[in-house]
C-alpha cells in the first residue's frame, strides 16, 4: 500500500546515502544506484501489470484526510510518464555506467534527483507540491546541463538557468493566485470553485501556467536554450531530457488545463484551438530548423521541438481518440529518440565528433550500429513498419476524426519534411568512403556491452510496437478518462 | 542623434503589458470572498491537531511537511552542484585584515548567535522561528567566521567534505523521521495523526516528532547554506 | 492591502526588464531576485487580514492571519536561494574563463 511513495522514496533514499558512501567507500555506489534504479522499475512494472486491480490509486500524506493533506495519486494517466520511465530509468543508469568517468557519485546524486523529481511531478496532485518537485527537475536538469564542464555547456547552463526561473516564477505567480481564488492547493478542489472566476482571469490564469511550463517542454519561441543544451552534456541526460523530462513537464501542463480549467472552458474560450496552431507552429519550425543544423546533436534537439508539436496537436484535439494518439507518441517518441541518442553516442566513439560532415563513411566501420541508427531515422519520420508510423498515423486519424483536416495535411507535410534532413544523415553516413580512406582519425572501437544493451533493446521494442501497437494503446487507452472527465479524477481522492 | 534602441523599447512595452495583466488578475481574484477555508481549518484545529501553537511549523513540519522534504532535497542539490562546479582553485575572495576590536566582538558574539540558533530551533513549535531560521543562523555564523578570521581558519576545523557529511545524516534523519509514520501504522510522514505524543500543546516536548525533524532540518540547512558560501568564496 | 498589488506588478515587471535588457550576468541575477522578491511580498501581501494577529496561538484569538502562504513563503525563499547560488556559481566559472561578465561578449568570444 505504500508503494507509490516508495517511487519517490527509493531515489531520495539513494540521493542521501550517495554522500555517505562516497565520503567512506567509493565502490558501493553503483551498486547502490543500480539496486535503487532497478527497484523503482519493479514498483513501475507492478503498476503496469496490475493496473486493472490497483489503479487509480491514491495515498494520502501524513494520514491526514484527503482535503487537507497532499495526496499523490496513480491513474490511467500517469501510466503514459510510467511506460516511458519504466524503459528510461534502468537503460540510462546502464548506459552511463562507461560514459561517465569523473565525479561519479556525483552524477548519480544528480541523476536520482531527477527521477525524485520526475516522479514526483507525475504523482502529486498538490499544486505547491507539485512545483517544490519542478524545481527539484530544474535544478539537477542545469546541473547536468553544465555537468561536462565544456565551454558550451557551461554557457547553455546558464541560459537555461536564467530561462528556467523566470519561467518558474510564472508557474509560483499562477499557483500563488489560483490559492487566492479558491483558498485550497488540492488539485481536486479547485475545479469547482475556479468555475466562478471571470472568464478573462481564467485566460490570464492559462497563460501563466503555460509560460512556466512551456519553457521547460520548450514550445517554440520559448524553445532557445534546448539545442544549445543538449550540444554539450551527456548522452544519458540528452535520453532522459527527450524522454522523460520534457514529456513529464507537458503532461502536467495538460493535467492542469484538463483538470482545474475543464474541457469545456477550454474549447469554448479557443484556447485548445490557439494551441492546436501553436503546436503546428512548433512542429514546422522545429523541423524547419533541423535541416539547418549541421551537429548531430543539435540537429536531434530541434527535432525533438518538432516532435513535441505533434504531441501538442493530439492533446489539443480534445478528443479520446487525440489523447491516446498525443500519450502513444509520447511515449514512443521517448522510446525512438532514447534509442537514437545512444546509437549517437556509439557512432561518436568512432567518429570523434557530432559533426555531420565527421561522420562520413561510418557505416563501414560500425556496420550493425548504423543499422540501428538508420532503422530508428526511419522510425522517426514514419515509414510503415516501424512504430513512428503507428504513433504517426493515430494522431493523423484523431485529427481527422475530429473534423481538422489542416492539422492532418501539416501531420503529412512535416513528415516529408523530417525525410528530408534524416534521409541526408543516412547518405551521409553510408556514403563518403573515398573520404575514409584519407582521414584516419575515424577509428574502430570495440563497443562494451552496457553501451549496445539499451539503443539494441530500444529499438527491439521500437519495432515491437510498430508491429503490435495495441500493446502501448491497451495500456494507456484508460486515460482519457482521467484527463477529459473532471469528476472521475476527483472521485479518485475524495468521494467516490 | 541618438539612437533609439528598439529592444529596450521593445522590452519595455512587453513589460508594461506584463504588470497590467498581472495587476488586473491580482484585483479580480483578491475580490473573490470564497478564499481562505484550508487556513480557517488550520487555525481552529491546527492546535488541537498536531500539539504545535505555532501553526506555520504545523504546516511546515506536520500537514505539509513531503512539501519540507522536497525543500531540504532542493537545497542538498544546490549545495552539491555548487561544490561540483567550484571544486578548489575555481574562486577566489579578496583576504581582508581585521583590526584585533572586529575580531574579539566577533568572537564575543559567535556563543550568543549559537544559543538563538538552539533557541529557534527547539522552541520552533512554540514562538516564531523553527528548523530553517535556525538553520540559516549556524550558516551566517559559519559566514562570520570565514570573514573574520579567514577561510583557512574555517577549513581547518569544518571542510566542505565534512559539513556535507553532517548534511547528508540531517537528511537520512528526516528521511527517517518520515518513516516513523509508516511504522507507527499510518503513512508516509505522519506525525501527530497517528498519535505520536502530541503532548499538551504550549510545552517544549510537544508536538510530536516534531521537534525532532526541525533539528534534523537545521542541520540540513545550517550546513547546505555553508557549503554553499564555502564553495562560493575560496580563498587563493 | 489595496496598494501592494502595484507594487508587485512594478516589481515584476521591472525584474523582468532587467533581464531582458541587461547584459551583465550579475545584473541579470539582481532581476530575477527581484523577481522573486515580489513574489514573495506577494505571499506575505495575501496572508495579511486586518486587525489579525501572527499564526501563534498560545490562547485563541478571534482574527488570525492566513498562516499557509507564510509556509509557502518560507519554502519558497528557501529554493530562491538555491537557485540564485546555482547562477552565481556558473557566474564565476564562466567569468574564470572568459574574464568577461558581458553575455554578448562571451557568446562572441566562443564564436
Amino acid at each position: 500500500m505504500h508503494l507509490p511513495i516508495l517511487l519517490i522514496l527509493i531515489p531520495l533514499f539513494t540521493v542521501f546515502s550517495l554522500g555517505l558512501f562516497a565520503f567512506f567507500s567509493k565502490k558501493y555506489i553503483i551498486p547502490l544506484v543500480f539496486t535503487s534504479s532497478l527497484a523503482s522499475t519493479a514498483i513501475i512494472f507492478y503498476f503496469i501489470f496490475n493496473r486493472e486491480t490497483r489503479l487509480p490509486f491514491s495515498y494520502n500524506l501524513g494520514s491526514w484526510q484527503p482535503d487537507l493533506a497532499i495526496n499523490i495519486l496513480v491513474d490511467h494517466y500517469t501510466l503514459v510518464i510510467f511506460a516511458a520511465m519504466g524503459l528510461m530509468i534502468l537503460l540510462s543508469v546502464i548506459y552511463s555506467l562507461t560514459e561517465i568517468t569523473r565525479n561519479k557519485a556525483k552524477f548519480y546524486l544528480l541523476l536520482n534527483v531527477l527521477f525524485v523529481g520526475i516522479a514526483g511531478m507525475v504523482m502529486t496532485a498538490d499544486l505547491f507540491n507539485f512545483y517544490v518537485f519542478f524545481e527539484i527537475t530544474s535544478i539537477s536538469s542545469y546541473a547536468l546541463v553544465a555537468y561536462n564542464d565544456k565551454d558550451i555547456s557551461l554557457e547553455a547552463a546558464f541560459k537555461y538557468l536564467m530561462l528556467g526561473t523566470v519561467s518558474a516564477v510564472f508557474l509560483l505567480l499562477a499557483i500563488i493566485l489560483t490559492y487566492m481564488a479558491t483558498g485550497t492547493l488540492n488539485m481536486v478542489l479547485i475545479p469547482e470553485r475556479l468555475g466562478n472566476l471571470p472568464v478573462l482571469t481564467r485566460q490570464i490564469l492559462i497563460a501563466f501556467y503555460l509560460i512556466g511550463l512551456g519553457v521547460k517542454f520548450a514550445i517554440v519561441p520559448l524553445h532557445t536554450w534546448l539545442p544549445d543544451a543538449y550540444v554539450g552534456v551527456p548522452i544519458t541526460y540528452n535520453v532522459l531530457s527527450s524522454a522523460l523530462i520534457i514529456k513529464t513537464q507537458f503532461f502536467v501542463l495538460m493535467r492542469i488545463l484538463y483538470i482545474l480549467f475543464g474541457l469545456n472552458f477550454l474549447q469554448d474560450n479557443m484556447i485548445t484551438t490557439i494551441l492546436l496552431v501553436w503546436g503546428i507552429f512548433s512542429m514546422l519550425f522545429g523541423h524547419a530548423a533541423a535541416f539547418q543544423q549541421n551537429n548531430l546533436k543539435r540537429l536531434l534537439g530541434y527535432s525533438t521541438i518538432a516532435q513535441m508539436g505533434y504531441v501538442i496537436i493530439a492533446f489539443s484535439l480534445g478528443t479520446p481518440a487525440g489523447i491516446v494518439a498525443g500519450s502513444f507518441h509520447m511515449v514512443n517518441h521517448g522510446i525512438m529518440k532514447g534509442a537514437v541518442f545512444f546509437a549517437a553516442g556509439n557512432l561518436h566513439k568512432a567518429a570523434g565528433s557530432y559533426q555531420l560532415n565527421k561522420m562520413q563513411g561510418l557505416a563501414d566501420i560500425m556496420p550493425k550500429t548504423s543499422l540501428i541508427f538508420v532503422l530508428l531515422l526511419l522510425s522517426m519520420v514514419g515509414i510503415p513498419p516501424l512504430s513512428g508510423f503507428a504513433s504517426k498515423w493515430l494522431i493523423l486519424e484523431a485529427a481527422l476524426e475530429a473534423g481538422y483536416l489542416l492539422p492532418g495535411f501539416m501531420i503529412i507535410l512535416g513528415s516529408f519534411l523530417s525525410l528530408g534532413y534524416y534521409l541526408s544523415i543516412i547518405i551521409n553516413i553510408y556514403t563518403g568512403e573515398k573520404d575514409l580512406s584519407k582521414k584516419s582519425s575515424a577509428r574502430a572501437v570495440g563497443l562494451k556491452i552496457n553501451e549496445i544493451l539499451p539503443a539494441a533493446a530500444l529499438t527491439a521494442v521500437c519495432i515491437i510496437l510498430g508491429l503490435y501497437p495495441a500493446i502501448l494503446t491497451g495500456l494507456i487507452d484508460r486515460a482519457p478518462e482521467f484527463l477529459l472527465e473532471q469528476l472521475n479524477y476527483i472521485n479518485i481522492i475524495i468521494g467516490g | 542623434m541618438k539612437k533609439i534602441n528598439f529592444d529596450k523599447v521593445f522590452s519595455f512595452i512587453l513589460v508594461s503589458l506584463l504588470g497590467l495583466f498581472i495587476m488586473k488578475v491580482l484585483y479580480s481574484v483578491a475580490g473573490e470572498e470564497a478564499a481562505r477555508f484550508t487556513a480557517d481549518h488550520y487555525i481552529s484545529y491546527g492546535v488541537d491537531e498536531t500539539g504545535a501553537i505555532n501553526i506555520i511549523t504545523a504546516i511546515l513540519f506536520d500537514y505539509r511537511a513531503f512539501d519540507t522534504l522536497g525543500e531540504a532535497t532542493v537545497i542538498f542539490t544546490a549545495a552539491s552542484v555548487v561544490a561540483l562546479l567550484l571544486p578548489r582553485h575555481e574562486a577566489s575572495m579578496l583576504k581582508t585584515e581585521f583590526t584585533p576590536v572586529v575580531q574579539q566582538s566577533i568572537a564575543f558574539i559567535l556563543p550568543f548567535l549559537w544559543i538563538i540558533s538552539i533557541f529557534l530551533i527547539s522552541y520552533g513549535h512554540l514562538s516564531p522561528g523553527g528548523g530553517f531560521s535556525g538553520g540559516v543562523i549556524i550558516s551566517a555564523m559559519s559566514i562570520l567566521i570565514i570573514f573574520t578570521y579567514g577561510y583557512r581558519y574555517m577549513t581547518r576545523r569544518f571542510n566542505v567534505k565534512k559539513l556535507s557529511l553532517i548534511e547528508d545524516i540531517g537528511a537520512l534523519a528526516f528521511l527517517t523521521i518520515g518513516l516513523a509514520g509508516i511504522i507507527a501504522g499510518g503513512t508516509f510522514l505522519a506525525n501527530s495523526q497517528v498519535g505520536i505524543y502530541p503532548g499538551p500543546p504550549g510545552e517544549l516536548l510537544s508536538g510530536g516528532l516534531m521537534p525532532l525533524s526541525n533539528f534534523a532540518v537545521a542541520a540540513k540547512v545550517g550546513t547546505g547554506l555553508s557549503v554553499i558560501f564555502l564553495s562560493l568564496a575560496r580563498e587563493d | 492591502m489595496i496598494l501592494v498589488f502595484p507594487a508587485i506588478a512594478i516589481l515584476i515587471s521591472m525584474g523582468i526588464y532587467a533581464v531582458l535588457t541587461q547584459k551583465n550576468m550579475i545584473r541579470i541575477i539582481i532581476g530575477i531576485s527581484i523577481v522573486e522578491s515580489a513574489i514573495i511580498l506577494l505571499l506575505g501581501a495575501i496572508s495579511y487580514i486586518p486587525d489579525g494577529v501572527a499564526p501563534i496561538l498560545d490562547q485563541p484569538y478571534d482574527t488570525v492571519v492566513d498562516p499557509l502562504p507564510q509556509a509557502l513563503g518560507l519554502t519558497a525563499v528557501v529554493i530562491n536561494a538555491s537557485t540564485t547560488a546555482i547562477m552565481l556559481a556558473l557566474v564565476i566559472k564562466l567569468y574564470n574563463r572568459y574574464q568577461t561578465l558581458d553575455i554578448h561578449e562571451i557568446r562572441k568570444l566562443r564564436g
